[in-house]
């Protein structure tokens, strides 16, 4: 379980589970849909988070884009966020995305929504 | 070593010069360059047999289009030559930044989705009474139209400069940190010709990245904290449903290295001299760009068969940090 990302959730929680975690090999990025809402996975040496996967610039897929440490590049045009919190870290991305809570449950990732 | 000519302009007198040199010399090097994209031809039949529609074309030809190829007369058809450097015996073409291959794939995409490009003529006038209602070519195509895009280009404002001792030349020159020849002078974005520690030499760049990037490096120097700017230049356009990124910096090019293929509106062209990436250009290829960058600033040669794998991550190419020292017996790196 990511200690992390659990910290503070209760009884009534409103964690889904939205992908085995074995599809997402460290270093890499995956794109699920949560209530008709598209959400990236980072999985960053074991811990995972997950963003909004619409990139706030022109709306592209950020899960098609490069990893690096807990950065993540769009590809379109080069935005950079962490994908920890969802924050822009190099323009032209005029805003952040939102960044979700996760936990492991076994083999399966959950996402606080 | 054979000697190497080259004759600029694909007139009657050019066609003739070359034609000559060859007659001469034959094992010369000849190279005949052009803006026309017709072989040469002559012009008297463009007032007489031609006009009236008496010969076709082929018939003013100074010699038919396959002799130059046939007699080792190297062409560059619809080629502007920009500048001649008398000392370097160098000859500078503005045609070609892209290439004639890519620059066909991306004339493609516009001509898919409607778009007819025009070459060799150029505008006469607008008309229109309250507004434009038409444009007039040179050679007398007119054009009706509801607005009208005009691609001027910019000239970098240094007006204010005159006299000031700051060395001007294409743009304010600066150095890496973005420094003028002037201390404590410093110029950033599309006015600054910037020196680039990656490439080497002088380069102006009119792009939002640089803007972005550079007025920052410009900044943090006057603060005294300062790293050389080495940014790799980057440019995207999104040109209908396709993305267009160009990355790095180049103006001629000894291969060009291509993944994927050319008509199939996705693939990343690299411009290589002596082994080494020096810039990409990418077609819905955004990916294969960034992680192009690497390699470009790593200026060191690549793999040439991996790069044109598909199936080889560009990431995998970056030469590794300690390569060199490892190769090295009598020095092993710390740590």
């Amino acid at each position: 379980m990511d200690v992390d990302a659990d910290e503070g959730t209760h009884m009534a929680d409103n964690f889904v589970t939205v992908i085995d975690t074995n599809k997402i090999p460290a270093g890499s990025l995956a794109v699920v849909d949560v209530r008709g809402t598209r959400i990236a996975v980072a999985n960053v040496g074991g811990r995972f988070y997950a963003f909004d996967d619409t990139c706030t610039h022109e709306e592209c897929s950020l899960a098609e884009g490069d990893l690096a440490g807990t950065t993540v590049t769009c590809m379109c045009h080069g935005a950079e966020f962490d994908v920890r919190t969802g924050e822009v870290l190099a323009p032209p991305a005029p805003l952040p995305v939102n960044a979700y809570r996760t936990r492991v449950e076994g083999d399966s990732l959950q996402i606080e929504v | 070593m054979a000697k190497s000519y080259v004759v600029v302009g694909t007139s009657l007198a050019g066609a003739t010069a070359a034609i000559t040199l060859r007659d001469g010399n034959a094992d010369a090097r000849v190279t005949l360059i052009g803006a026309e994209r017709e072989p040469p031809y002559e012009r008297p039949p463009l007032s007489k047999a031609y006009l009236r529609g008496e010969a076709p074309f082929e018939k003013a030809l100074v010699r038919p289009s396959s002799f130059y190829a046939d007699h080792g007369i190297e062409t560059l058809f619809g080629a502007r030559v920009t500048r001649i450097d008398p000392a370097a015996h160098r000859v500078e073409l503005v045609d070609g930044v892209l290439g004639e291959s890519v620059g066909q794939a991306i004339a493609e995409l516009h001509r898919a989705h409607g778009v007819r490009a025009i070459f060799e003529d150029s505008v006469a006038a607008f008309e229109g009474t309250s507004r434009v209602a038409r444009v007039v070519t040179k050679a007398g195509l007119r054009l009706d139209c509801d607005m009208v895009i005009v691609g001027i280009g910019i000239e970098p404002a240094v007006d204010m400069l005159e006299g000031s001792g700051i060395h001007i030349d294409n743009g304010i020159v600066v150095d890496e940190f973005c420094q003028t020849n002037i201390s404590g002078i410093y110029a950033a974005g599309d006015v600054a010709n910037h020196y680039h520690p990656v490439f080497d030499r002088q380069i102006r760049v009119e792009h939002w990245q640089n803007a972005l990037k550079q007025g920052a490096a410009a900044a943090r120097h006057m603060l005294g904290g300062g790293v050389a700017y080495d940014e790799i230049h980057w440019f995207w356009s999104d040109q209908y449903d396709a993305n267009l990124q160009y990355a790095g910096f180049h103006t001629k090019w000894d291969e060009l290295v291509v993944r994927g293929r050319l008509d199939s509106g996705s693939f990343l062209a690299c411009y290589v001299t002596d082994g080494r990436i020096d810039a990409a250009v990418g077609l819905n290829r955004a990916k294969d760009v960034r992680r192009a960058m690497p390699l470009i600033r790593a200026r060191r040669p690549v793999n040439l068969a991996q790069l044109r794998d598909e199936g080889v991550d560009l990431r995998s190419l970056l030469p590794s940090p300690d390569a060199t020292s490892t190769s090295d017996a009598g020095s092993k790196p710390l740590g």
